[in-house]
């Protein structure tokens, strides 16, 4: 971090425990708080991050230049975004995501240790797990980590992990067409109407172009390709539908934004 | 957007936006109490649970890609109000998330959810999975516990992309009564294809005031209905002005644009000073 | 009941009610035929992806181009294509460019792809392109790198190396010299752009189909500069940067005929469905009238 230093060697490692100890120890402090305070404290801490934001945005800014010669408008908290709210944001991130990784460890081992029914899954699951780990660990751990590895590295990453994500993807046509094939029946005028405005967006951005490339892409004659239609439902009837949409789900996150920023949201987060 | 004074307009009408939602929650913990309209996608949540319940198989709630963010926080507190009404009927549940810190807050969410119902011993900290943080692994993970379990009913609420319909085509195959709702207007569609009941755009929102019936979401759904007729007189003065205006914006209009384009403070004020002469 | 009737009310039936596995054996073959016998399909361009081009074709010299990837192989279908042609646009016209990711893998698959496609360009890393890698807190990194990328990013995804080290780099310290910022995505994350990116700058939006109608209200209010509508979008810029000399064809029109096919078979499987439910409605066909 800027005007903190940088620790290096054998500091880097004493940094990096006496760290990961002083969490242990706050992460233990919160969960022994009793239930009350700690919503007081969650509420606190709320507000105090929310207001951070809310003064950088509404407080008024000057031009800054830098050593650089860059100007920017700035005031005196806009310079803690990218020196200290970004990479807390990012150590947050990767606590959590080890967080994540002992919920998944923790439900499958135990799946393994009591025999449940398919957890044979589970062993799939934890094996592939660990050696992904160490295998990418160890891929970007060196600069020229060994030939055996990288290449493992590459064949699971790119051979096996993305082939597999595409295949999952690829699902989603064919369930398009079921669920295309199961819903749109023609029961009422609604029905009708959606039905319509479906194949004229289909056939404007596919094949339908076929039929209507022979007139004039210019002049009045053109209103009749399919590709106008297409644009006019999505633009035209489509759109403004979408904004309204939007509209409400805009404020509606607004104001549930303001209900945990002041602390006077309850449910999930807050409790009864 | 970087700062207020940057664009003034932006400023103002995130001012009024909020000064209107305050004005109506202070209302209601007054009293105030707008009514509310009935909402069928959240009105299913009990025959979803009696379902689940009547079959003797577990329902699944999902809140999609949401992280901890406000569709994710919003996803929970519907999950919770299905929670205490399964809890009541013993009924099992189910949550997927692909997020690890909104996994740890809906732990926390379940158990208390279990605990105000009376029936803390009925928490299984398994029914919380975090399956992962990829969307198409979480999509083959979620999958496999519908076909597994054979889950009785569906809750498909946050932040869906491409794997939305994966959920409620899977849920089909099994005959899962299905109830979903995201703010993602793209996915809609797709839930409107495949599942029971769809929750549309800012109804998300709702489920809070609409579930609980208390003074500060009730109050915050009016102010939030106030916003809205601001949006409206916003674009029918938009639409007068550009009219007026014409195609030739902002040449055309020069004070029109410092208004409402991205001028600041001083450049409001000038175009003021300038009109008064 | 009459025999005749009662076997047709049974393929009505039948016709209504297609076993799923069915339809998608039917789409497999549908898809798989133009896949391995590709055909060229007729196309029209769309506004949205001429804006686009446009706009990266206008990029000053002094100036790059943020190219963000927040895609993975799974969507290589559509955003693979969408990515190939704006980097052979970039690469034919020598502008300078530099990656980041919203995701690990994200920025991983558009390495892959600006690492296969440089020497043809006789694009150098540091020199022409620099990769800044991936960006765990999105709304962070945008708002970071509106007021300083050396702040933001302290070192890069390949050399690990600070950005200062980078010619390509040079002269570029915020957003202000940044001419466009085009997110490749599967999902909506153009959102985090147009929340928090600095006023002015032009951002460019290459999503998948599924997700596209999400950027249309940005488009037409000119927030965002323009969009490429999945593979369809893919085969438009190709078709354009042919038309002006600075790319050729490839994933785009390569993928359009299946589309095609796929999108053929559910406008049949729709007609199919409701043309049965027609006829099996009481009345048709018995000299009644359609209720």
């Amino acid at each position: 971090m800027e005007g903190l230093g940088v620790a290096q060697g054998v500091w880097l490692w004493v940094a990096v425990v006496g760290v990961a100890l002083a969490s242990v120890a706050i992460i233990a402090a919160l969960t022994r708080t009793p239930p009350r305070y700690r919503r007081r404290l969650l509420v606190t801490v709320c507000f105090v991050a929310g207001l951070f934001y809310a003064l950088e945005f509404f407080l008024p800014t000057r031009e800054v230049v830098s050593e650089n010669g860059m100007v920017t408008r700035q005031n005196f908290l806009t310079p803690f975004i990218p020196t200290l709210i970004s990479p807390l944001a990012e150590v947050l991130a990767a606590f959590i995501l080890g967080l994540g990784l002992f919920s998944l460890l923790r439900i499958h081992s135990g799946n393994v240790a009591k025999r449940k029914p398919g957890y044979y899954n589970s062993v799939a699951l934890i094996l592939s797990a660990v050696v992904m780990l160490v295998i990418g660990l160890w891929t970007n751990w060196t600069e020229s980590p060994p030939d055996g590895i990288r290449a493992t590295y590459g064949y699971l990453f790119n051979g096996l992990y993305q082939n597999m994500d595409a295949a999952m993807f690829s699902l989603i046509a064919f369930f398009i067409l079921s669920a295309a094939y199961r819903a749109f029946r023609i029961r009422s005028i609604e029905g009708s109407i959606l039905m319509a405005s479906a194949l004229i967006v289909l056939l404007g951005l596919s094949f339908g172009v076929i039929a209507t490339q022979g007139l004039p892409a210019t002049g009045m004659a053109s209103n009749l390709r399919i590709e106008t239609w297409s644009s006019w439902v999505l633009g035209v009837v489509s759109l403004p539908a979408l904004r309204a949409i939007d509209f409400g789900v805009g404020l509606g996150a607004l104001a549930m934004g303001l209900r945990i920023w002041l602390g006077i949201e309850r449910g999930a987060l807050f409790g009864d | 957007m970087l700062h207020a004074d940057e664009n003034w307009f932006v400023a103002v009408f995130m001012g009024l936006l909020v000064g209107l939602i305050l004005w109506r929650i202070i209302s209601a913990m007054h009293g105030r109490l707008p009514f509310i309209r009935r909402i069928p996608g959240l009105n299913a949540i009990d025959e979803a649970v009696g379902r689940a319940t009547e079959m003797g198989r577990p329902i699944l709630m999902v809140p999609g890609l949401s992280g901890l963010d406000i569709v994710g926080i919003q996803a929970l507190n519907i999950f919770r109000h299905i929670t205490r009404t399964a809890a009541r009927f013993s009924t099992p549940i189910r949550l997927c998330v692909s997020d690890a810190a909104l996994y740890a807050v809906g732990q926390e969410v379940i158990q208390e959810a279990y605990r105000s119902e009376g029936r803390p011993e009925g928490y299984d900290p398994d029914t919380v999975q975090f399956i992962s943080g990829e969307q198409f692994a979480f999509a083959a993970g979620v999958s496999g516990i519908i076909h597994r379990q054979k889950v009785a009913a569906t809750f498909l609420m946050g932040a869906f992309f491409a794997e939305s319909l994966i959920f409620a085509e899977t849920a089909n195959t099994v005959g899962a009564i299905q109830v979903a709702g995201t703010t993602l207007t793209t996915q809609t569609p797709f839930f409107v294809a495949a599942c029971d009941y769809v929750i549309i755009g800012d109804e998300f929102y709702a489920a809070s005031a609409y579930l609980s019936r208390e003074p500060v979401p009730t109050g915050s759904l009016a102010g939030q209905d106030m916003g809205k007729i601001l949006f409206v007189v916003c674009i029918i003065i938009g639409c007068i002005s550009f009219s007026i205006t014409g195609p030739q914006y902002p040449a055309d209009a020069p004070l029109f644009y410092k208004m409402f384009g991205s001028g600041g403070w001083e450049e409001l004020l000038r175009a003021l000073r300038g009109l008064v002469g | 009941m009459d025999p005749t009737t009662d076997k047709r009310s049974n393929i009505l039936w039948k016709l209504q009610n297609i076993d799923r596995r069915i339809l998608y054996l039917l789409l497999l073959v549908v898809v798989a035929i133009p896949v391995l016998w590709p055909v060229t399909m007729p196309n029209a361009i769309d506004p949205m992806s001429e804006s686009l081009w446009k706009t990266v074709d206008a990029t000053p010299p002094d100036k790059i181009i943020l190219l963000s990837s927040t895609w993975s192989k799974a969507t290589r279908g559509e955003n693979g294509g969408q990515t190939r042609a704006l980097l052979e646009h970039m690469m034919s016209r020598r502008i300078r460019f530099a990656l980041s990711s919203f995701t690990a893998p994200g920025a991983q698959v558009i390495l892959d792809i600006v690492r296969e496609m440089a020497p043809r360009f006789d694009y150098v890393y540091g020199r022409d392109w620099v990769h800044l890698g991936f960006q765990a807190s999105a709304n962070n990194f945008v708002k970071g790198i509106n007021a300083d990328f050396r702040k933001t990013v302290r070192q890069d995804f390949v050399e690990k190396r600070p950005l200062d080290a980078f010619a390509v780099m040079e002269g570029v310290r915020s957003i202000d010299d940044v001419h466009m910022v085009i997110e490749i995505s599967a999902a909506a994350t153009h959102m985090v752009w147009m929340q928090f990116i600095k006023p002015g700058v032009l951002v460019g939006f290459c999503p998948t189909s599924v997700m596209a109608p999400e950027s249309l209200p940005y488009y037409s209010s000119r927030q965002l500069a323009g969009v490429l509508w999945g593979a369809k979008g893919a085969y438009d810029y190709e078709q354009l940067n042919v038309r002006n000399g600075t790319g050729t064809y490839g994933m785009g029109r390569q993928y359009m005929a299946p589309l095609s096919a796929a999108f053929a078979l559910v406008i049949l499987s729709i007609t199919i469905g409701n043309v049965a439910m027609f006829l099996s409605r009481p009345g048709i066909g018995r000299g009644g009238t359609a209720s």
